[in-house]
């Protein structure tokens, strides 16, 4: 059992305040990740939950005791540090046992864990060797045994793969999730890269400028962006976004830009006096008949060829749009086509607060 | 007749390379003559040495010089006494400068270690004029410390100690100790002491385990610069120290240099038993007092 | 620390600040005590006492007619010949040693910036010179130097320089010079790695540029090699002020501050006030005219550093 409960988080350096008012709940076995830009904070917040960055104030508690104040080494947690923090004196053997040994386990069951936990990670012919020996995935691998040896209730990871390269990132991705699973225990994983938040999470946690932006599953998360910030940060290509304001044509309530693209007025009514922020993702949008009602009328003038799927890039009006679509020869460069985004999954935000309206 | 690109290429390089090895050779005669001038010497006999023009090698080398200055040849020591000269043997004084330069060494190492570690890993708001005030510390000329010295020495009585020297040379190696080992502790990436915290060490066990075993370069590094410095020391050697009791080599090298006449290939066999310590240990940290050098952080 | 925000966040965060910065002094002040303990009994101590006794006219021989004087040591040092004369020599010390170090310094440093086969040997025999202790530095010149056998002598005799032997350390004209050289040669080895190292820090994309812009060799060192060592030179030149105000070991040995007073300089008059005079009030302002001017020079030379970032966490 542990749950995470984080309430009225402050942390400040001198006079740069980091975040404010934080309030997060992980529950037991739950496999959360943080994802935002760098300098959002999220790594502060991993750090404070190790115990390794003091609280300036509010509380952390683990399973309902306050953790706050509390040592990191007297916290039932480990970490894998981004880049692995391996004892370079030790061998991975060593490594492993590193933390057991210092909690006074019995030399016994040190190595039966080590051994155990190498057999999980593919590590048992590398157990004698340095870590100055391996390759950048086994350090990784060993970094990951140091922490499952010794069976933590939460377990912290600080951007773990961003050293790997990519191929091995998407194997590495898979094992952890694996690993989540066999081992029953909460993580908290922190990464700057959306797929790698997408692909894992049980429910991912978006920070920008240390402010959680929004709270869920991938999925929800990226079908019902909370902000404008999460829609442009999560998913790639970003999500085309459009300053437009409420408006009438030809007797339809509908929203106009100001080089004049309409879009249809969102189905629930609040909040649309003001400005308005359209935004729909580049898978939404459509080639469309030039009759189609509400199609906009554009000029192509890139094209990408990502292997998966093409991009295209449009010009409408004085915005620049981005298209994917399945992946196809596309000759007209240049040429006029009428796009239309989905209305379905068109999203809707409030200028000034940059809130979700529809 | 046309030669290849390849072979002009190749005559350019050897063309390149004979012009720096020539220049390379002036260098090393330039730094390693007068070494080498001082091996030869004292290696030659009396005759030999006073040639003119001289030999630029022992012709008929003998060690006679060495044999002398440790004791060997009493009466040669006794025949160059009675011109006036005063050479003894250098064996005590040898033996004085081992164990001042090897307690000056650990002592510096004790009292630097923990506050360059402060200064790596703790943040604290004097930390900055407090390494600042070792770096000026450091810069203080020994002779501006001899007088006043001398005369806490002489209150305490321990004038002609090994002790004197050993509490006065770590005046000099601690600043710069300090300072050389805390530029080498930041090297050593925090992460791996944070790993270790939540591990379940605490902060000391952390850095004694994790920090302290990546150090040992550095400290060795810092250990055999303190010795050298304290090897080499002249000054308070000469003005501290009476008798053979704690009379460093330095100092009984430079007293078989007589007034009035001199036997220059014993004044140079001491010269080079002198050297020796100081020339290998400074090939082993050649790395780090290039570093060094280069933080502008050693003792000229 | 009692802005608005502190009062916003309650006093745990304030007292959480403080605890923590309050133990970290502690630990940092308990991880120092040592060498503070050390360098104020060993150092800061004897200066306070020294500039004391500075201020008092106090001679070992007649240890009773001591008595404060103020700053008259200072002033009289204005009058004394013996002062402005080791002024003027230490000057005179400095200027050469500095300018031939700083020459022949620079010149193998960029040889030995070059690739060259057997570099690394000749890299690691150029820091022998600097290993040798002063004083052995000081015997061996004083060998090369000797009035009958030196070879300094022979040297220049084969090739027809001079015709008569001479004790070049003993020579008014020339005890000066035969200073100087043997101190450069102890100091070329430091000068050589400083410029060095700000050699190899040099991008070689500005050599590749300039050589597209067709600029020539030479042009490239003035226009590149140069102003990138402008930081090394400046720390040569206060490290090597600084050791012209220290050196003492290689007076001792090679000249004993003569002929007359021809290579007396601060240092040696300092010590032979103190030591062979027994005027330590004397010798004591001396020290800390030296003192003052370290002072000042170490405070240009930790301004430097602190430039170059060698402060930084």
């Amino acid at each position: 059992m542990a749950t995470i409960e984080i309430s009225d988080l402050h942390k400040r350096y001198g006079a740069v305040e980091i975040f404010r008012n934080l309030n997060l709940h992980v529950q037991d076995k739950e496999f959360v990740v943080l994802v935002g830009p760098s300098g959002c904070g999220k790594s502060t917040l991993l750090r404070m939950l190790a115990g390794l960055e003091d609280v300036t104030d509010g509380t952390i508690s683990f399973d309902g005791t306050d953790v706050t104040d509390l040592k990191p080494k007297h916290r039932d947690v480990a970490m894998v540090f981004q880049n692995y923090a391996l004892y370079p004196h030790m061998s991975v053997a060593k490594n492993m046992a590193f933390g057991l040994r210092m909690r006074g386990v019995t030399n016994a069951e040190i190595e039966q864990r080590v051994a155990a936990a190498a057999g999980v990670l593919g590590l048992t012919e590398y157990l004698e060797r340095h870590p100055r020996e391996l390759s950048g995935g086994q350090r990784q691998r060993v970094a990951m045994g140091r922490a499952i040896v010794r069976t933590p209730q939460v377990f912290l990871f600080d951007e773990p793969l961003s050293n790997l390269d990519a191929l091995l990132r998407v194997d590495m991705r898979a094992e952890v999730k694996s690993l989540h699973q066999r081992l029953n225990a909460t993580f908290v994983y922190v990464t700057h890269d959306q797929v790698e938040a997408m692909t894992m999470a049980d429910r991912m946690v978006v920070m920008n400028n240390g402010t959680i932006e929004q709270v869920g599953a991938p999925l929800q998360v990226y079908d019902k962006p909370a902000n404008v910030f999460v829609a442009s940060f999560i998913g790639s290509p970003a999500m085309n976004m459009i300053r437009a304001k409420p408006s009438v044509a030809n007797g339809q309530k509908v929203i106009r830009s100001d080089d004049g693209l309409t879009f249809p007025h969102p189905k629930n009514n609040t909040g649309c006096e003001g400005g308005l922020i359209v935004g729909f993702r580049p898978r939404d949008l459509n080639v469309v008949d030039k009759d189609t009602s509400g199609a906009i009328e554009a000029k192509v003038e890139i094209v990408e060829h990502t292997g998966v799927e093409t991009l295209v890039y449009v010009r409408a009006g004085s915005h620049k749009l981005c298209m994917s679509i399945d992946k196809q020869e596309w000759s007209g460069l240049g040429e006029s086509v009428c796009v239309l985004p989905d209305p379905a999954n068109t999203h809707y935000f409030d200028e000034t607060t940059k809130q979700r309206v529809g | 007749m046309r030669l290849s690109r390849k072979t002009r290429l190749a005559l350019r390089k050897a063309g390149r390379n004979a012009v720096l090895l020539c220049l390379a050779a002036i260098a090393m005669i330039y730094l390693i003559g007068p070494v080498y001038w001082m091996v030869s010497t004292s290696l030659m006999t009396e005759k030999e040495m006073f040639q003119v023009p001289p030999h630029w090698y022992p012709h008929d080398p003998s060690f006679h010089a060495y044999r002398a200055i440790f004791g060997f040849n009493p009466e040669l020591v006794a025949e160059v006494n009675a011109r006036g000269l005063q050479v003894q043997n250098i064996m005590p004084a040898l033996w004085n400068s081992i164990k001042t330069s090897v307690f000056v060494a650990f002592a510096t190492i004790l009292i630097a270690i923990p506050a360059a570690y402060s200064f790596a890993r703790l943040r604290f708001r004097l930390s900055l004029p407090l390494l600042m005030a070792y770096m000026m510390l450091r810069t203080v000329p020994s002779i501006v410390l001899v007088v006043p010295v001398f005369m806490v020495l002489r209150t305490i009585g321990l004038i002609d100690t090994t002790a004197s020297l050993v509490l006065v040379y770590c005046t000099f190696t601690v600043p710069f100790s300090i300072w050389l080992l805390q530029s080498y502790f930041k090297t050593i990436p925090i992460e791996l002491e944070e790993a270790a915290w939540v591990d379940g060490c605490g902060q000391l066990t952390a850095a004694i385990r994790i920090m302290l075993p990546l150090a040992v370069p550095g400290i060795v590094a810092t250990f055999i610069l303190a010795f050298m410095a304290s090897w080499s020391e002249f000054l308070y050697a000469v003005t501290f120290t009476k008798t053979l009791n704690s009379q460093t080599v330095t100092v009984i090298a430079s007293s078989f240099i007589g007034i009035e006449a001199a036997r220059f290939d014993l004044v140079l066999a001491a010269g080079v038993l002198s050297s020796l310590p100081p020339f290998i240990l400074a090939l082993i940290v050649q790395r780090y007092i290039v570093a060094g050098f280069a933080a502008g952080s050693l003792k000229g | 620390m009692t802005s608005v925000d502190n009062v916003a966040l309650g006093h745990d965060a304030i007292d959480r600040e403080q605890t923590r910065e309050r133990r970290e002094s502690f630990s940092a002040f308990a991880l120092n005590s040592p060498a503070i303990i050390w360098l104020v009994f060993m150092a800061v101590i004897p200066i306070g006492w020294s500039f004391w006794t500075s201020l008092h006219s106090m001679n070992l021989r007649r240890p009773h007619r001591t008595q404060f004087i103020g700053l008259d040591n200072y002033f009289e040092l204005l009058h004394a010949p013996e002062f402005l004369n080791a002024i003027q020599v230490t000057a005179v010390f400095a200027a050469g040693t500095i300018a031939f170090s700083l020459l022949i310094g620079l010149l193998l440093a960029l040889l030995l910036n070059e690739e060259f086969p057997g570099r690394s040997l000749v890299r690691a025999l150029t820091l022998v010179p600097w290993a040798m202790p002063p004083v052995v530095v000081g015997l061996v010149w004083s060998w090369i130097y000797d009035g009958r056998f030196g070879l300094l002598n022979a040297i220049f005799k084969s090739f027809g320089i001079i015709r008569e032997s001479r004790a070049w350390a003993l020579d008014p004209d020339f005890a000066m010079a035969s200073l100087i050289t043997a101190q450069v040669w102890h100091q070329v080895p430091f000068v050589t790695i400083v410029f060095l190292a700000a050699l190899q820090t040099i991008p070689d994309e500005f050599y590749e540029a300039a050589k597209v812009d067709g600029a020539s060799r030479l042009s490239r060192f003035f226009h590149i090699t140069l102003p990138w060592l402008s930081q090394a030179m400046l720390i040569v030149l206060i490290t090597q002020t600084m050791e012209a105000l220290r050196v003492f070991d290689l007076v001792f040995v090679l000249t004993g501050g003569g002929p007359g007073d021809a290579t007396t300089v601060l240092g040696w008059l300092t010590y032979t006030r103190s030591f062979s005079f027994l005027d330590f009030g004397r010798g004591n302002s001396y020290a800390f005219v030296m003192a003052f001017m370290t002072l000042l020079l170490s405070v240009f030379y930790i301004r430097l550093l602190w430039k170059r970032g060698e402060f930084a966490r």
